[in-house]
Protein backbone atom coordinates (compact mmCIF):
# COMPACT_ATOMS: atom_id res chain seq x y z
CA UNK A 1 0.00 0.00 0.00
CA UNK A 2 2.57 2.58 -0.93
CA UNK A 3 -0.01 5.24 -1.64
CA UNK A 4 -0.92 5.61 2.08
CA UNK A 5 1.17 7.60 4.50
CA UNK A 6 0.73 7.02 8.25
CA UNK A 7 1.83 9.78 10.55
CA UNK A 8 1.32 11.10 14.02
CA UNK A 9 -1.15 13.95 14.37
CA UNK A 10 -0.53 16.81 16.68
CA UNK A 11 -4.15 17.13 17.64
CA UNK A 12 -3.62 20.55 19.22
CA UNK A 13 -2.07 21.93 16.07
CA UNK A 14 -4.41 24.37 14.40
CA UNK A 15 -3.48 23.97 10.76
CA UNK A 16 -4.57 20.37 10.51
CA UNK A 17 -7.89 20.91 12.22
CA UNK A 18 -10.09 21.43 9.18
CA UNK A 19 -8.74 18.33 7.59
CA UNK A 20 -9.37 16.33 10.75
CA UNK A 21 -12.76 17.85 11.44
CA UNK A 22 -14.25 16.97 8.10
CA UNK A 23 -12.87 13.46 8.45
CA UNK A 24 -14.22 13.07 11.99
CA UNK A 25 -17.67 14.20 10.95
CA UNK A 26 -17.60 11.67 8.17
CA UNK A 27 -16.26 8.84 10.33
CA UNK A 28 -17.94 9.44 13.70
CA UNK A 29 -20.93 11.68 12.99
CA UNK A 30 -21.80 15.37 12.95
CA UNK A 31 -21.92 15.82 16.74
CA UNK A 32 -18.30 14.80 17.25
CA UNK A 33 -15.80 17.58 17.23
CA UNK A 34 -12.13 17.71 17.98
CA UNK A 35 -12.53 19.21 21.44
CA UNK A 36 -14.75 16.28 22.43
CA UNK A 37 -12.07 13.82 21.35
CA UNK A 38 -9.37 15.75 23.19
CA UNK A 39 -11.40 15.90 26.40
CA UNK A 40 -12.06 12.19 26.07
CA UNK A 41 -8.54 11.01 25.28
CA UNK A 42 -5.87 13.52 26.21
CA UNK A 43 -4.64 12.34 29.61
CA UNK A 44 -2.50 14.70 31.65
CA UNK A 45 0.72 12.74 31.08
CA UNK A 46 0.69 14.10 27.51
CA UNK A 47 1.75 10.79 25.94
CA UNK A 48 -1.47 10.02 24.08
CA UNK A 49 -0.79 9.12 20.46
CA UNK A 50 -3.06 10.16 17.57
CA UNK A 51 -2.33 8.43 14.28
CA UNK A 52 -3.71 9.20 10.86
CA UNK A 53 -3.47 7.46 7.51
CA UNK A 54 -3.38 9.90 4.60
CA UNK A 55 -4.16 9.40 0.96
CA UNK A 56 -3.06 12.22 -1.30
CA UNK A 57 -2.68 14.48 1.76
CA UNK A 58 -6.22 13.67 2.82
CA UNK A 59 -6.90 12.02 6.20
CA UNK A 60 -8.71 8.76 5.50
CA UNK A 61 -8.23 6.68 8.66
CA UNK A 62 -7.64 7.54 12.29
CA UNK A 63 -6.86 5.80 15.57
CA UNK A 64 -6.13 7.12 19.01
CA UNK A 65 -3.94 5.43 21.61
CA UNK A 66 -4.66 6.95 25.00
CA UNK A 67 -1.71 7.00 27.38
CA UNK A 68 -2.29 5.99 30.98
CA UNK A 69 0.07 5.92 33.89
CA UNK A 70 0.27 2.75 35.96
CA UNK A 71 1.89 1.52 39.13
CA UNK A 72 3.47 -1.89 38.56
CA UNK A 73 5.38 -3.33 41.52
CA UNK A 74 5.86 0.26 42.70
CA UNK A 75 7.36 1.41 39.40
CA UNK A 76 5.66 3.87 37.09
CA UNK A 77 4.92 2.54 33.61
CA UNK A 78 2.84 3.80 30.71
CA UNK A 79 0.55 1.81 28.47
CA UNK A 80 -1.86 2.79 25.72
CA UNK A 81 -5.54 2.17 25.16
CA UNK A 82 -6.65 1.95 21.56
CA UNK A 83 -9.83 3.85 20.78
CA UNK A 84 -11.57 6.13 18.31
CA UNK A 85 -10.82 3.95 15.29
CA UNK A 86 -12.39 5.32 12.13
CA UNK A 87 -12.00 4.99 8.38
CA UNK A 88 -13.64 7.01 5.63
CA UNK A 89 -16.36 4.86 4.09
CA UNK A 90 -14.73 4.57 0.66
CA UNK A 91 -11.43 3.47 2.22
CA UNK A 92 -12.77 0.61 4.30
CA UNK A 93 -11.57 -2.98 3.82
CA UNK A 94 -8.23 -1.76 2.49
CA UNK A 95 -6.21 -2.81 5.53
CA UNK A 96 -5.87 0.71 6.93
CA UNK A 97 -6.90 -0.41 10.43
CA UNK A 98 -3.98 -2.87 10.50
CA UNK A 99 -1.66 -0.34 8.93
CA UNK A 100 -2.35 2.12 11.75
CA UNK A 101 -1.83 -0.57 14.39
CA UNK A 102 1.48 -1.67 12.89
CA UNK A 103 2.74 1.89 13.03
CA UNK A 104 1.38 2.39 16.57
CA UNK A 105 3.18 -0.73 17.77
CA UNK A 106 6.44 0.55 16.31
CA UNK A 107 6.13 4.09 17.69
CA UNK A 108 4.88 3.09 21.14
CA UNK A 109 7.49 0.37 21.62
CA UNK A 110 10.09 2.95 20.70
CA UNK A 111 8.66 5.24 23.39
CA UNK A 112 8.73 2.54 26.03
CA UNK A 113 5.01 1.83 26.32
CA UNK A 114 4.38 -1.42 28.22
CA UNK A 115 1.45 -2.66 26.14
CA UNK A 116 -1.52 -1.67 24.03
CA UNK A 117 -4.95 -2.66 25.19
CA UNK A 118 -8.46 -2.19 24.03
CA UNK A 119 -11.89 -3.66 24.10
CA UNK A 120 -12.84 -3.58 20.47
CA UNK A 121 -16.27 -4.49 19.25
CA UNK A 122 -17.69 -7.48 17.41
CA UNK A 123 -16.04 -6.25 14.20
CA UNK A 124 -12.62 -5.28 15.46
CA UNK A 125 -11.99 -7.98 18.08
CA UNK A 126 -11.53 -10.83 15.57
CA UNK A 127 -9.03 -8.70 13.64
CA UNK A 128 -7.16 -7.70 16.82
CA UNK A 129 -6.91 -11.28 18.00
CA UNK A 130 -6.50 -13.23 14.76
CA UNK A 131 -4.54 -10.77 12.67
CA UNK A 132 -2.81 -8.34 15.02
CA UNK A 133 -1.61 -10.67 17.75
CA UNK A 134 -3.71 -9.45 20.69
CA UNK A 135 -4.74 -11.86 23.42
CA UNK A 136 -8.03 -11.87 25.21
CA UNK A 137 -8.99 -11.63 28.91
CA UNK A 138 -12.62 -12.25 29.79
CA UNK A 139 -14.68 -9.78 31.78
CA UNK A 140 -16.58 -10.49 34.98
CA UNK A 141 -19.05 -8.54 37.07
CA UNK A 142 -20.63 -8.29 40.47
CA UNK A 143 -23.82 -6.42 41.23
CA UNK A 144 -24.25 -5.50 44.87
CA UNK A 145 -27.74 -4.62 46.10
CA UNK A 146 -27.62 -1.28 47.87
CA UNK A 147 -31.21 -0.39 48.74
CA UNK A 148 -31.86 0.76 52.35
CA UNK A 149 -28.36 2.19 52.54
CA UNK A 150 -26.90 -1.21 51.75
CA UNK A 151 -27.67 -2.38 55.27
CA UNK A 152 -28.74 -5.89 54.34
CA UNK A 153 -26.62 -6.95 51.41
CA UNK A 154 -23.25 -5.29 51.34
CA UNK A 155 -21.85 -7.54 54.03
CA UNK A 156 -22.88 -10.56 51.96
CA UNK A 157 -21.00 -9.36 48.90
CA UNK A 158 -17.83 -8.11 50.53
CA UNK A 159 -15.62 -10.81 51.96
CA UNK A 160 -14.70 -10.68 55.60
CA UNK A 161 -10.99 -10.30 55.14
CA UNK A 162 -8.17 -10.04 57.57
CA UNK A 163 -6.40 -6.70 57.45
CA UNK A 164 -3.69 -7.55 54.91
CA UNK A 165 -5.77 -9.60 52.46
CA UNK A 166 -7.57 -8.13 49.46
CA UNK A 167 -4.93 -5.56 48.62
CA UNK A 168 -2.28 -7.82 47.18
CA UNK A 169 -1.16 -6.14 44.02
CA UNK A 170 2.04 -7.96 43.16
CA UNK A 171 2.52 -8.04 39.38
CA UNK A 172 -0.65 -6.02 38.91
CA UNK A 173 -0.99 -2.96 36.73
CA UNK A 174 -2.74 -0.39 38.91
CA UNK A 175 -4.05 2.57 36.93
CA UNK A 176 -3.20 5.94 38.42
CA UNK A 177 -6.86 6.50 39.32
CA UNK A 178 -6.17 10.18 39.99
CA UNK A 179 -5.28 10.55 36.32
CA UNK A 180 -8.34 8.62 35.17
CA UNK A 181 -10.67 10.55 37.51
CA UNK A 182 -9.25 13.90 36.41
CA UNK A 183 -9.78 12.98 32.77
CA UNK A 184 -13.39 11.98 33.43
CA UNK A 185 -14.05 15.02 35.62
CA UNK A 186 -12.81 17.18 32.76
CA UNK A 187 -15.19 15.53 30.36
CA UNK A 188 -18.28 14.97 32.49
CA UNK A 189 -17.94 17.20 35.56
CA UNK A 190 -20.27 16.36 38.41
CA UNK A 191 -21.69 13.38 36.61
CA UNK A 192 -18.59 11.64 37.91
CA UNK A 193 -19.14 10.61 41.52
CA UNK A 194 -16.08 10.19 43.72
CA UNK A 195 -16.16 8.82 47.25
CA UNK A 196 -13.44 7.94 49.69
CA UNK A 197 -13.19 6.70 53.24
CA UNK A 198 -10.16 5.40 55.11
CA UNK A 199 -7.97 5.53 52.00
CA UNK A 200 -10.33 3.38 50.01
CA UNK A 201 -11.56 5.21 46.93
CA UNK A 202 -14.43 4.40 44.64
CA UNK A 203 -15.68 6.43 41.71
CA UNK A 204 -18.24 5.99 38.98
CA UNK A 205 -21.36 7.34 37.35
CA UNK A 206 -24.99 7.15 38.34
CA UNK A 207 -27.01 5.29 35.74
CA UNK A 208 -30.56 4.00 35.39
CA UNK A 209 -31.88 0.70 34.13
CA UNK A 210 -35.25 -0.99 33.74
CA UNK A 211 -35.21 -4.34 35.47
CA UNK A 212 -38.20 -6.56 36.30
CA UNK A 213 -40.43 -3.65 35.28
CA UNK A 214 -38.79 -1.37 37.84
CA UNK A 215 -36.74 1.71 37.19
CA UNK A 216 -33.51 1.15 39.09
CA UNK A 217 -30.76 3.58 39.90
CA UNK A 218 -27.23 2.24 40.16
CA UNK A 219 -23.64 3.30 40.45
CA UNK A 220 -21.59 2.04 37.53
CA UNK A 221 -18.23 1.71 39.24
CA UNK A 222 -15.54 3.34 37.13
CA UNK A 223 -12.60 2.43 39.30
CA UNK A 224 -11.39 1.91 42.81
CA UNK A 225 -8.32 1.96 44.97
CA UNK A 226 -8.27 -0.38 47.94
CA UNK A 227 -5.82 0.39 50.72
CA UNK A 228 -7.73 -0.83 53.77
CA UNK A 229 -9.82 -3.81 52.56
CA UNK A 230 -11.24 -4.61 56.00
CA UNK A 231 -12.85 -1.14 56.00
CA UNK A 232 -14.15 -1.26 52.42
CA UNK A 233 -17.66 -2.16 53.58
CA UNK A 234 -17.90 1.21 55.33
CA UNK A 235 -17.28 3.06 52.06
CA UNK A 236 -19.87 0.98 50.21
CA UNK A 237 -22.48 1.64 52.89
CA UNK A 238 -21.77 5.36 52.91
CA UNK A 239 -22.12 5.54 49.14
CA UNK A 240 -25.34 3.51 49.20
CA UNK A 241 -26.82 5.92 51.74
CA UNK A 242 -25.59 9.12 50.07
CA UNK A 243 -26.35 8.26 46.46
CA UNK A 244 -29.62 6.43 47.26
CA UNK A 245 -28.86 3.79 44.66
CA UNK A 246 -30.45 0.39 44.23
CA UNK A 247 -27.21 -1.36 43.42
CA UNK A 248 -23.54 -1.09 42.56
CA UNK A 249 -22.39 -2.52 39.27
CA UNK A 250 -18.75 -3.52 39.17
CA UNK A 251 -17.37 -4.72 35.85
CA UNK A 252 -13.73 -5.69 35.48
CA UNK A 253 -11.48 -8.13 33.72
CA UNK A 254 -11.03 -11.37 35.62
CA UNK A 255 -7.36 -10.79 36.53
CA UNK A 256 -8.18 -7.68 38.61
CA UNK A 257 -6.84 -8.56 42.07
CA UNK A 258 -9.26 -6.21 43.83
CA UNK A 259 -11.98 -8.71 42.90
CA UNK A 260 -10.69 -10.84 45.80
CA UNK A 261 -12.65 -8.47 48.02
CA UNK A 262 -15.98 -9.55 46.55
CA UNK A 263 -18.27 -12.56 46.55
CA UNK A 264 -20.71 -13.58 43.79
CA UNK A 265 -18.46 -12.48 40.93
CA UNK A 266 -19.75 -13.93 37.66
CA UNK A 267 -18.96 -13.76 33.95
CA UNK A 268 -20.00 -10.57 32.16
CA UNK A 269 -20.95 -12.22 28.91
CA UNK A 270 -22.26 -9.05 27.26
CA UNK A 271 -19.15 -6.98 27.87
CA UNK A 272 -16.39 -7.08 25.28
CA UNK A 273 -13.29 -8.83 26.52
CA UNK A 274 -10.12 -6.93 27.28
CA UNK A 275 -7.50 -7.45 24.57
CA UNK A 276 -3.80 -6.94 25.18
CA UNK A 277 -0.73 -6.68 22.97
CA UNK A 278 2.65 -6.64 24.71
CA UNK A 279 5.20 -4.01 23.80
CA UNK A 280 8.04 -3.24 26.21
CA UNK A 281 6.85 -5.69 28.89
CA UNK A 282 5.92 -9.34 28.95
CA UNK A 283 2.53 -9.18 30.64
CA UNK A 284 1.58 -12.84 30.16
CA UNK A 285 1.36 -13.50 33.89
CA UNK A 286 0.46 -9.98 35.00
CA UNK A 287 -2.79 -8.84 36.55
CA UNK A 288 -4.68 -5.85 35.24
CA UNK A 289 -6.54 -3.95 37.95
CA UNK A 290 -8.75 -2.18 35.43
CA UNK A 291 -12.38 -1.43 35.94
CA UNK A 292 -14.73 -0.34 33.22
CA UNK A 293 -14.19 3.37 33.89
CA UNK A 294 -10.81 3.43 32.23
CA UNK A 295 -12.48 2.85 28.87
CA UNK A 296 -12.84 5.84 26.57
CA UNK A 297 -16.57 5.13 26.22
CA UNK A 298 -17.30 5.18 29.97
CA UNK B 1 -29.93 6.38 75.87
CA UNK B 2 -26.77 4.79 74.49
CA UNK B 3 -24.75 6.77 77.03
CA UNK B 4 -26.94 5.62 79.90
CA UNK B 5 -26.43 2.01 78.89
CA UNK B 6 -22.69 2.58 78.59
CA UNK B 7 -22.59 4.23 81.96
CA UNK B 8 -24.27 1.32 83.65
CA UNK B 9 -22.24 -1.34 81.83
CA UNK B 10 -19.00 0.40 82.61
CA UNK B 11 -19.86 0.65 86.29
CA UNK B 12 -18.95 -3.07 86.34
CA UNK B 13 -15.85 -2.69 84.18
CA UNK B 14 -12.60 -2.65 86.17
CA UNK B 15 -10.77 0.68 86.05
CA UNK B 16 -7.38 -1.01 86.06
CA UNK B 17 -7.82 -3.44 83.16
CA UNK B 18 -4.72 -2.07 81.40
CA UNK B 19 -2.52 -2.38 84.46
CA UNK B 20 -0.85 -5.69 83.49
CA UNK B 21 0.55 -4.19 80.27
CA UNK B 22 3.22 -1.85 81.65
CA UNK B 23 2.30 0.94 79.24
CA UNK B 24 5.04 3.37 78.26
CA UNK B 25 3.23 6.04 76.32
CA UNK B 26 3.74 9.23 74.45
CA UNK B 27 1.36 11.62 72.75
CA UNK B 28 1.64 12.69 69.13
CA UNK B 29 -0.37 15.30 67.28
CA UNK B 30 -0.82 15.36 63.57
CA UNK B 31 -0.78 19.12 63.61
CA UNK B 32 -2.67 20.36 60.56
CA UNK B 33 -4.76 23.46 61.27
CA UNK B 34 -2.80 25.73 63.57
CA UNK B 35 -3.88 28.73 61.51
CA UNK B 36 -7.21 28.34 63.30
CA UNK B 37 -7.14 30.37 66.54
CA UNK B 38 -9.33 27.96 68.47
CA UNK B 39 -7.45 24.81 67.52
CA UNK B 40 -4.17 26.53 68.15
CA UNK B 41 -5.19 27.59 71.65
CA UNK B 42 -6.48 24.07 72.42
CA UNK B 43 -3.19 22.64 71.26
CA UNK B 44 -1.13 24.88 73.50
CA UNK B 45 -3.41 24.32 76.46
CA UNK B 46 -3.33 20.57 75.96
CA UNK B 47 0.45 20.44 75.72
CA UNK B 48 0.89 22.48 78.91
CA UNK B 49 -1.66 20.51 80.93
CA UNK B 50 -0.35 17.22 79.56
CA UNK B 51 3.10 18.22 80.76
CA UNK B 52 1.73 19.11 84.21
CA UNK B 53 0.04 15.72 84.51
CA UNK B 54 2.74 13.51 83.04
CA UNK B 55 6.00 15.45 83.07
CA UNK B 56 6.27 14.63 79.37
CA UNK B 57 6.22 16.79 76.26
CA UNK B 58 3.86 15.94 73.45
CA UNK B 59 5.16 15.55 69.91
CA UNK B 60 3.63 17.78 67.23
CA UNK B 61 4.27 16.41 63.75
CA UNK B 62 3.51 19.38 61.56
CA UNK B 63 2.59 19.81 57.91
CA UNK B 64 4.68 22.52 56.26
CA UNK B 65 2.87 25.11 54.11
CA UNK B 66 4.39 23.62 50.94
CA UNK B 67 1.70 20.95 51.27
CA UNK B 68 -0.95 21.61 48.61
CA UNK B 69 -3.90 21.47 51.00
CA UNK B 70 -2.31 23.59 53.71
CA UNK B 71 -1.18 26.16 51.14
CA UNK B 72 -4.77 26.41 49.93
CA UNK B 73 -6.15 26.66 53.47
CA UNK B 74 -3.64 29.34 54.50
CA UNK B 75 -4.54 31.34 51.44
CA UNK B 76 -8.26 31.05 52.14
CA UNK B 77 -7.74 32.01 55.78
CA UNK B 78 -5.45 34.91 54.80
CA UNK B 79 -2.85 33.50 57.18
CA UNK B 80 0.72 34.47 56.38
CA UNK B 81 3.73 32.22 56.34
CA UNK B 82 5.47 34.35 58.96
CA UNK B 83 2.49 33.94 61.29
CA UNK B 84 2.67 30.23 60.66
CA UNK B 85 6.35 30.14 61.58
CA UNK B 86 5.71 32.19 64.68
CA UNK B 87 3.04 29.71 65.81
CA UNK B 88 5.52 26.88 65.33
CA UNK B 89 7.90 28.76 67.59
CA UNK B 90 5.16 28.90 70.24
CA UNK B 91 4.49 25.18 69.88
CA UNK B 92 8.20 24.46 70.21
CA UNK B 93 8.10 25.94 73.72
CA UNK B 94 5.69 23.26 74.94
CA UNK B 95 6.16 20.33 72.55
CA UNK B 96 8.66 18.57 70.28
CA UNK B 97 8.24 19.19 66.56
CA UNK B 98 8.28 16.55 63.85
CA UNK B 99 7.25 16.25 60.20
CA UNK B 100 3.84 15.08 59.04
CA UNK B 101 3.54 14.42 55.30
CA UNK B 102 0.43 14.22 53.12
CA UNK B 103 1.17 13.57 49.46
CA UNK B 104 -1.02 13.79 46.38
CA UNK B 105 -1.12 12.42 42.86
CA UNK B 106 -2.71 15.63 41.73
CA UNK B 107 -2.34 19.34 42.24
CA UNK B 108 -5.90 19.20 43.58
CA UNK B 109 -5.38 18.28 47.22
CA UNK B 110 -8.29 15.98 47.84
CA UNK B 111 -8.21 12.70 49.74
CA UNK B 112 -9.29 10.82 46.61
CA UNK B 113 -6.02 11.84 44.98
CA UNK B 114 -3.87 10.70 47.90
CA UNK B 115 -0.62 8.91 47.32
CA UNK B 116 -0.97 5.65 49.18
CA UNK B 117 0.42 2.13 48.82
CA UNK B 118 -1.96 1.22 46.02
CA UNK B 119 -2.05 4.66 44.44
CA UNK B 120 1.66 5.16 44.54
CA UNK B 121 3.69 7.25 42.11
CA UNK B 122 7.31 7.97 42.94
CA UNK B 123 7.84 11.22 41.05
CA UNK B 124 5.17 13.34 42.77
CA UNK B 125 6.22 11.85 46.11
CA UNK B 126 9.84 12.92 45.61
CA UNK B 127 8.77 16.40 44.51
CA UNK B 128 6.54 16.92 47.53
CA UNK B 129 8.92 15.50 50.13
CA UNK B 130 11.73 17.65 48.76
CA UNK B 131 9.60 20.78 48.80
CA UNK B 132 8.49 20.09 52.37
CA UNK B 133 12.01 19.45 53.63
CA UNK B 134 13.35 22.54 51.86
CA UNK B 135 10.74 24.53 53.71
CA UNK B 136 11.95 23.22 57.08
CA UNK B 137 15.51 24.17 56.12
CA UNK B 138 14.62 27.56 54.73
CA UNK B 139 12.78 28.60 57.89
CA UNK B 140 15.22 26.91 60.20
CA UNK B 141 12.53 24.77 61.79
CA UNK B 142 13.92 21.66 63.46
CA UNK B 143 11.85 18.52 62.80
CA UNK B 144 14.20 16.65 65.14
CA UNK B 145 14.46 13.78 62.66
CA UNK B 146 10.93 12.73 63.59
CA UNK B 147 8.35 11.64 61.03
CA UNK B 148 4.73 10.54 61.27
CA UNK B 149 2.82 9.75 58.08
CA UNK B 150 -0.43 11.29 56.92
CA UNK B 151 -3.16 8.70 56.32
CA UNK B 152 -0.65 6.30 57.96
CA UNK B 153 1.01 6.01 54.58
CA UNK B 154 4.46 4.49 54.49
CA UNK B 155 6.30 2.46 51.90
CA UNK B 156 9.87 1.51 51.08
CA UNK B 157 10.49 4.58 48.91
CA UNK B 158 9.23 7.06 51.47
CA UNK B 159 11.14 5.35 54.28
CA UNK B 160 14.29 5.34 52.15
CA UNK B 161 13.88 9.03 51.35
CA UNK B 162 13.33 9.88 55.01
CA UNK B 163 16.41 7.95 56.11
CA UNK B 164 18.48 9.56 53.37
CA UNK B 165 17.33 12.97 54.61
CA UNK B 166 18.38 12.28 58.17
CA UNK B 167 15.11 11.15 59.73
CA UNK B 168 15.88 8.71 62.51
CA UNK B 169 12.51 8.29 64.26
CA UNK B 170 9.21 7.25 62.82
CA UNK B 171 5.76 7.21 64.40
CA UNK B 172 3.71 5.82 61.49
CA UNK B 173 3.53 2.08 62.09
CA UNK B 174 0.48 0.70 63.81
CA UNK B 175 -1.54 -2.44 64.37
CA UNK B 176 -4.81 -0.55 64.85
CA UNK B 177 -7.40 -1.38 62.16
CA UNK B 178 -8.03 2.26 61.20
CA UNK B 179 -4.31 2.98 60.90
CA UNK B 180 -3.69 -0.01 58.68
CA UNK B 181 -1.09 0.35 55.95
CA UNK B 182 -0.15 -2.45 53.59
CA UNK B 183 3.59 -1.84 53.78
CA UNK B 184 3.62 -1.42 57.57
CA UNK B 185 1.55 -4.57 57.95
CA UNK B 186 3.94 -6.58 55.78
CA UNK B 187 7.04 -5.27 57.52
CA UNK B 188 5.67 -6.01 60.98
CA UNK B 189 4.32 -9.42 60.00
CA UNK B 190 7.48 -10.55 58.19
CA UNK B 191 9.64 -9.47 61.13
CA UNK B 192 7.18 -10.71 63.75
CA UNK B 193 6.98 -7.32 65.39
CA UNK B 194 4.26 -7.32 68.01
CA UNK B 195 2.19 -4.33 69.04
CA UNK B 196 4.11 -2.10 71.41
CA UNK B 197 7.49 -3.35 70.20
CA UNK B 198 9.77 -0.73 68.66
CA UNK B 199 12.04 -1.82 65.82
CA UNK B 200 14.47 -0.49 63.23
CA UNK B 201 13.95 0.08 59.54
CA UNK B 202 17.23 0.03 57.64
CA UNK B 203 18.27 1.12 54.19
CA UNK B 204 21.77 1.33 52.76
CA UNK B 205 21.93 4.89 54.04
CA UNK B 206 21.15 4.39 57.69
CA UNK B 207 18.37 3.28 59.98
CA UNK B 208 15.29 4.70 61.55
CA UNK B 209 13.79 3.71 64.89
CA UNK B 210 10.08 2.97 64.52
CA UNK B 211 7.85 3.61 67.52
CA UNK B 212 4.30 2.42 67.03
CA UNK B 213 0.98 4.17 67.34
CA UNK B 214 -1.39 2.30 69.61
CA UNK B 215 -4.78 3.85 68.95
CA UNK B 216 -6.38 7.26 68.62
CA UNK B 217 -6.65 9.43 71.68
CA UNK B 218 -9.79 9.37 73.60
CA UNK B 219 -12.79 11.54 72.80
CA UNK B 220 -15.72 10.30 74.90
CA UNK B 221 -16.45 10.68 78.60
CA UNK B 222 -16.05 6.92 78.99
CA UNK B 223 -12.38 6.17 79.47
CA UNK B 224 -13.31 2.49 79.57
CA UNK B 225 -13.86 2.72 75.79
CA UNK B 226 -10.20 3.47 75.45
CA UNK B 227 -9.17 0.62 77.74
CA UNK B 228 -11.37 -1.82 75.87
CA UNK B 229 -10.16 -0.73 72.40
CA UNK B 230 -6.51 -0.93 73.36
CA UNK B 231 -6.92 -4.23 75.18
CA UNK B 232 -8.54 -5.70 72.08
CA UNK B 233 -5.31 -5.17 70.18
CA UNK B 234 -3.16 -6.84 72.80
CA UNK B 235 -2.35 -10.52 73.00
CA UNK B 236 -1.14 -12.45 76.08
CA UNK B 237 2.41 -11.71 74.89
CA UNK B 238 1.87 -8.06 75.72
CA UNK B 239 1.72 -8.91 79.41
CA UNK B 240 5.45 -9.71 79.29
CA UNK B 241 7.83 -6.87 78.79
CA UNK B 242 7.31 -3.28 77.82
CA UNK B 243 4.62 -1.85 75.59
CA UNK B 244 6.03 1.29 74.06
CA UNK B 245 4.05 3.54 71.76
CA UNK B 246 2.08 6.69 71.27
CA UNK B 247 -1.54 7.65 71.20
CA UNK B 248 -2.55 10.37 68.81
CA UNK B 249 -5.04 12.90 67.58
CA UNK B 250 -5.16 15.79 65.17
CA UNK B 251 -5.12 19.31 66.48
CA UNK B 252 -8.54 19.90 64.91
CA UNK B 253 -10.33 16.89 66.41
CA UNK B 254 -8.80 17.08 69.87
CA UNK B 255 -11.33 16.59 72.65
CA UNK B 256 -9.45 18.64 75.20
CA UNK B 257 -11.49 17.71 78.25
CA UNK B 258 -12.03 14.01 77.65
CA UNK B 259 -8.55 13.31 76.36
CA UNK B 260 -6.98 14.87 79.43
CA UNK B 261 -9.44 12.91 81.56
CA UNK B 262 -8.27 9.72 79.89
CA UNK B 263 -4.62 10.59 80.40
CA UNK B 264 -5.23 11.16 84.11
CA UNK B 265 -7.05 7.85 84.22
CA UNK B 266 -4.17 6.03 82.50
CA UNK B 267 -1.68 7.45 84.97
CA UNK B 268 -3.80 6.83 88.05
CA UNK B 269 -5.65 3.60 87.30
CA UNK B 270 -3.53 1.82 84.68
CA UNK B 271 -0.12 2.73 86.06
CA UNK B 272 0.87 4.02 82.63
CA UNK B 273 4.00 6.10 82.34
CA UNK B 274 4.21 8.94 79.84
CA UNK B 275 7.40 10.00 78.10
CA UNK B 276 8.67 12.74 75.85
CA UNK B 277 10.24 11.78 72.54
CA UNK B 278 13.66 11.40 74.19
CA UNK B 279 12.26 9.02 76.78
CA UNK B 280 10.44 6.96 74.18
CA UNK B 281 13.61 6.86 72.16
CA UNK B 282 15.70 5.61 75.09
CA UNK B 283 13.17 2.91 75.97
CA UNK B 284 12.84 1.87 72.34
CA UNK B 285 16.58 1.66 71.82
CA UNK B 286 16.72 -0.65 74.79
CA UNK B 287 13.80 -2.68 73.58
CA UNK B 288 14.36 -2.91 69.81
CA UNK B 289 15.78 -6.29 68.76
CA UNK B 290 14.53 -6.44 65.19
CA UNK B 291 15.71 -4.66 62.08
CA UNK B 292 13.61 -4.70 58.94
CA UNK B 293 15.53 -4.19 55.71
CA UNK B 294 14.08 -1.95 53.05
CA UNK B 295 13.75 -3.49 49.61
CA UNK B 296 13.02 -0.98 46.88
CA UNK B 297 12.55 -3.74 44.33
CA UNK B 298 9.60 -5.38 45.98
ZN1 LIG C 1 -2.70 14.03 58.66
Amino acid sequence: MPEYIVRELDIHEKDINNNIISFLEEAFGKDIDLSKIIRNTYTRNGKTLYLGAFHNERLVAFNCFMAFEFQFNNKTVYAHQSCWAGTSPQYRKKGLFSLLYDEAKRILLDRGSAFIWGAGNSQSQPILINKLGFRKIEMVKVEIPAAFGGKFFIDHYLKKLTQGAGVKVKDAFLPNEAEVMELKLGEFGEEVRIHDRYNNILWGKIKHKEKFGLKLKYLAVGGMVVNKPHLLHILFKEIAAKEKIDYFQIVANKTNTYLHNFLHVRPAANTEALVIYDLAMDTTNANFNFFIGIKDVF
Amino acid sequence: MKNLIKKSIYSFYPKDSLKPYKLKLGYIFHTEQIYDDTYFSWLLEFCSTYYEITGARAICAIIPPTNYLLAQSLKEAGFSESNFVSRLRDIEKVATLGYHGHFYNSKTPKAEFAIHCNSFQLKPLIEQVEADLNWFRKHNIDHNGIYSGGWWFMNAFLADMLITNGFRFDYTFSRAPYFFNLFSDQIMSENQVRIGESFYLESGKGKMLCIQNFIGAHATPYVEDFDRNLKNLFSPENENGLNVGVINSHDYDLDLKNTLKCIRHLVTDAGAEFFSHDGLRALSEQQARKTALLDLNK
